[in-house]
């Protein structure tokens, strides 16, 4: 499963300037997704993710965060893209970059191969330098979808 | 140094466990590198190891190259052995 494959118009935020905290992000980022699968409460999204917080920081370098989870109920595999107008704090061990592009990401209780095919491919986006500033240069949601989505080259 | 090894636990290399490898990498002043299906990448950078994506039950290489490489290979030996430390 790819990136592209989970990715839809309505779930890219673009330049949000109202969030100023890993938790407004991530209450943000549970809205959207029960807004979209109405098996699931946006609370115990916002649950799921925070307890995975806990677990370690999800941010991954260059200003981005990975937040993810897996939901029992969730009908397929969703990714929330949010870019931030000002950077946060993610509570990143290392360098403590803060944080202005967001990846919420969640699974159904039951996949494995699937979720570790969307983090790897994540992963694999965010390596490229022109992905990460594509993201960055978009001006509203819409050209943000069509950053996320867009090719790139692997070699 | 180079030892392969299986992934032992039942997510593969997921999120969380690609954390801990990069956290204890990081530990160590060698550098360290995972071989899967052809392909080295440094294991103290976390969208590296991310990428990876080993499942269950294959096999990958360590190779490990400097003042501490024989304490390297032991810890990361062990935190794969243990499934880090996950229950399957």
């Amino acid at each position: 499963m790819k990136l592209r494959d989970i990715l839809t118009p309505g779930l890219t935020l673009c330049c949000d300037d109202s969030i100023q905290t890993k938790k407004q992000a991530l209450h943000t980022i549970s809205t959207m997704i029960a807004d979209v699968d109405s098996r699931v409460k946006d609370k115990r999204v916002f649950d799921a993710l925070m307890k995975r917080e806990q677990l370690g920081s999800t941010a991954v370098g260059h200003g981005f965060a990975i937040p993810h989870a897996r939901i029992s109920d969730l009908r397929g595999a969703i990714c929330v893209i949010l870019s931030l107008k000002s950077p946060i704090n993610f509570d990143s061990d290392d360098n403590h970059q803060p944080v202005d592009v967001i990846f919420g990401l969640l699974v159904p209780e039951a996949a494995t191969g699937g979720h570790l095919e969307i983090l790897s491919d994540i992963a694999l986006h965010l390596k490229d330098s022109d992905y990460r500033q594509g993201l960055r240069m978009a001006l509203d949601s819409e050209q943000m979808y069509e950053a996320a989505i867009g090719d790139f080259d692997l070699d | 140094m180079k030892q392969e090894v299986k992934i032992k636990n039942k997510l593969g290399i997921h999120a969380r466990a690609a954390m801990k490898i990069i956290d204890l990498a990081g530990r160590f002043q060698s550098k360290i590198d995972i071989c899967y299906g052809g392909n080295c990448i440094d294991a103290k950078d976390i969208l590296s190891v991310m990428s990876l994506a080993v499942p269950c039950g294959d096999d990958v290489v360590l190779v490990i190259d400097g003042v501490d490489e024989a304490l390297a290979m032991k810890s990361l030996l062990n935190l794969i052995d243990d499934r880090f430390g996950e229950a399957e």
